[in-house]
């Protein structure tokens, strides 16, 4: 079994990546896990048909005491049997979303989930940066041995990259997760591929692989599927598989070298690019 | 006498020292120390908005010494109401505690745990709805240490209820009274109140300690706020001068405890309100020679049961009153200083005890520890301990065994978990001074 999480930036596609890589997965006949740690609580509605799962800590704690609690009440299988779940949290503005993610990491735990269907890939779909300690919590219980980072070539996005890069760092004594790569989520900024290039060769880390940007992706999440599922011939499906085969073969493990914030501003400056959207975006 | 009238000496928070491998119970959290404000005031519901435990420490440490009970509330929050906000089971709480306690107001008291998370605690009071004030004392535990939770709540609640009024002449309010952080407060209050009435000076309120929400919002109407301890008043002075024009006094050293600094205070308030000095003196005088000669048949008792040997003397306890008893014991019966810990101190404090050393002009060279704990203040015994100790309940074990037994140690602050003070015994005032001297009196004989 593989334990492998997603980080990266908010609104940067790390669902729509991970859920597309999941798919792929699946149709080379391996078991596949992809767990959402995020209150928003939508990293498989692709996979689910754009039904919203009933989350673990929904599950957990709005129940009555008045039945026994079964994996299957948060579990859910999709897309080509891709074992789906939600950690939830609590709405907007209210409670702790972090302790939401180490709850939810304990019910797992309580319930045996990776013995009991033995995945050979579980994917920890993690919300933005590493805020606090929380959104750690598959990076410091030794659930993300493997972690590959989503970026875009956007200042914030690169600033959210190497933050996550730091909460690696932090853990890397003592726990046993690496950084597998980086993926280039494309939005057409100028010089996007040789600049994360240049970042991950500062960073002591790779470019895995460049997912181009294409509006395929967004008919097909209309429709709750991946391109995988909704699009499987185009070339947008090709990358994706390209992208899954390389995580089966990759590798590297990481442990990355962020640069400290003065330093990333400096490395901004000095590129001067303009890392901005072109304008035929 | 320093008479301030104005803001011109600035307290800074007192907040908890993170620095210390050891906290002790004189330390604790603001959500304690708002705890302890409550239950001075009567007929008001503490409600904290905590987990469970929160409550339990705060309950125990407060009753051992004072022998009574009181009531509070607690929210009781779990894993529910901290992964998805606990705003509701705030406005659940507010109304179940109305409705079985049915008090004159709330004083709500947020835990760290409500705090972290964010709770929208304003909106838990205004969807409670509540025919009665709810006073937010905005302390999570983690803001600040005991004293701080003590003196921020007592602000919040001034703040809420004190309204501008028309001045009664010769009235004094009490502000800032430690109340439950002095383990002698019921006798203090009826001390001060004796004290001033030999002067004819009326006690509008003492806050907190003898006083309820009407008495609160009268605190505008008096025409001078006298402050008995400066560590826990100083700064609800300030803020009472500021926005009521009301002057304050307050001790110089410290507190009311001792000979000096009662008399030194007394004649302050006595010179503010212009009464006749020389008629001051001598009610002061009489009254205070009748205890004096008290606190000496005692002190004589003391000195037969030990031989003139047991001399020297340490203290551990708040900043103020280590200050007051400092001054008591070094100027006043005479004995050599070892060891001071202001604990927890204030800006100004450590200043005060090396005044008094100037003064005292024996060249006594104690040592002086600021929020010294347990382990620190112990290592600082073996170096050069005193034969008396004063201190902490919590210190009380710890004398006992780590030093073998040889100090002569006596809880005068809390928490004390080893004695309660039923019979209104007092520590300030004239009448303060033979009850210290009987309680070290009494302790002795134990210890022999």
């Amino acid at each position: 079994m593989r334990q492998i999480a997603f980080y990266g930036k908010g609104g940067i596609g790390k669902s729509t990546t991970t859920s597309n890589i999941s798919a792929a997965l699946s149709d080379l006949d391996f078991t596949i896990m992809q767990i959402g740690c995020d209150p928003k609580s939508d990293s498989t509605k692709n996979l689910t048909g754009g039904i919203y799962l009933n989350t673990i800590l929904d599950t957990v704690h709005n129940n009555k005491n008045d039945r026994e609690i079964k994996a299957e009440d948060f579990i859910i299988k999709g897309y080509n049997n891709v074992i789906c779940c939600e950690a939830g949290g609590p709405e907007p503005g209210v409670g702790c979303a972090g302790r939401g993610v180490i709850t939810a990491i304990q019910v797992l735990q309580d319930f045996d989930i990776f013995n009991r269907y033995n995945p050979d890939f579980v994917f920890f779909d993690v919300l933005g940066d590493v805020v606090c300690g929380g959104f750690a919590m598959p990076i410091r219980q030794g659930y993300a041995e493997e972690i590959y980072v989503i970026t875009s070539g956007e200042i914030m996005s690169l600033f959210a990259c190497n933050n996550i890069f730091k909460g690696i760092v932090k853990f890397a004594k003592t726990g046993v997760s690496r950084v597998g790569g980086i993926i280039l989520n494309s939005r057409n900024t100028e010089k996007e591929v040789p600049i994360l290039e240049e970042f991950a060769r500062k960073t002591n880390t790779n470019l895995l692989h460049v997912i181009p940007r294409d509006n395929i992706v967004y008919k097909c999440e209309i429709e709750g599927k991946t391109v995988i599922e909704g699009a499987p011939d185009s070339d947008q499906a090709q990358c994706y598989r390209a992208l899954a085969e390389k995580i089966i073969d990759n590798k590297r493990r990481d442990i990355p070298e962020p640069m400290q914030t003065p330093e990333f501003y400096d490395w901004i400056k000095q590129k001067g690019f303009g890392l901005v959207v072109m304008a035929n975006e | 006498m320093d008479i301030r009238t104005n803001q011109n000496v600035l307290m800074k928070e007192n907040r908890i020292a993170n620095d210390k491998n050891l906290i002790e119970g004189g330390h604790s959290c603001s959500n304690k120390g708002a705890m302890f404000f409550s239950y001075s005031v009567k007929n008001v519901l503490p409600l904290l908005h905590s987990g469970p435990g929160c409550s339990l420490l705060g309950y125990h440490g407060h009753v051992l010494h004072s022998g009574e009970a009181y009531p509070f509330a607690n929210t009781a929050v779990g894993a529910n109401e901290i992964l998805f906000g606990g705003t509701e089971s705030l406005t659940k709480g507010l109304i179940a505690a109305y409705e079985i306690h049915k008090p004159e107001a709330i004083f709500l008291i947020p835990g760290c745990q409500t705090s972290t998370i964010g709770d929208d605690f304003e909106s838990g009071i205004i969807q409670a709805d509540l025919p009665i004030p709810v006073v937010n004392c905005q302390t999570s535990g983690y803001d600040g240490d005991l004293v701080w939770g003590f003196k921020k709540s007592g602000m919040e609640v001034l703040k809420f209820f004190c309204k501008a009024q028309k001045k009664i002449a010769k009235t004094v309010n009490i502000i800032g009274f430690p109340a439950h952080f002095n383990i002698y407060w019921k006798g203090d209050i009826e001390e001060i109140k004796r004290l001033l009435n030999l002067l004819e000076i009326k006690v509008n309120c003492i806050f907190p300690g003898d006083c309820d929400i009407k008495k609160i919002s009268e605190i505008p109407a008096a025409s001078l706020n006298l402050v008995i301890d400066e560590q826990f008043g100083m700064e609800q002075a300030q803020f009472l001068n500021n926005r009521f024009d009301m002057p304050y006094i307050i001790p110089e050293f410290g507190t009311m405890v001792g000979i000096d600094n009662t008399t030194d205070l007394l004649m302050a308030v006595a010179e503010f309100f212009n009464l006749d000095i020389n008629a001051v003196n001598t009610i002061l005088e009489n009254d205070r020679s009748k205890y004096i000669s008290m606190a000496c048949h005692g002190y004589t008792a003391w000195n037969d049961l030990v031989q003139h040997t047991f001399n020297t003397f340490g203290i551990s306890a708040p900043g103020a009153m280590a200050i007051g008893l400092f001054r008591f014991l070094m100027s006043e019966i005479g004995w050599e200083p070892k060891i001071i810990n202001l604990n927890p101190s204030y800006p100004g404090a450590k200043a005060r005890i090396e005044k008094l050393l100037e003064l005292d002009g024996r060249s006594f060279h104690p040592q002086i520890l600021e929020n010294a704990d347990d382990y620190e203040l112990i290592q600082a015994c073996n170096e050069d301990f005193p034969y008396v100790f004063l201190g902490r309940g919590g210190n009380h074990f710890k004398a006992e065994s780590m030093l073998g037994g040889t100090v002569i140690y006596l809880t005068v602050s809390y928490p004390a978990f080893d004695r309660f003070i039923i019979n209104y015994r007092p520590i300030v005032g004239y009448r303060g001074i033979p009850s210290l001297v009987d309680d070290m009196l009494t302790r002795a004989t134990y210890f022999f």
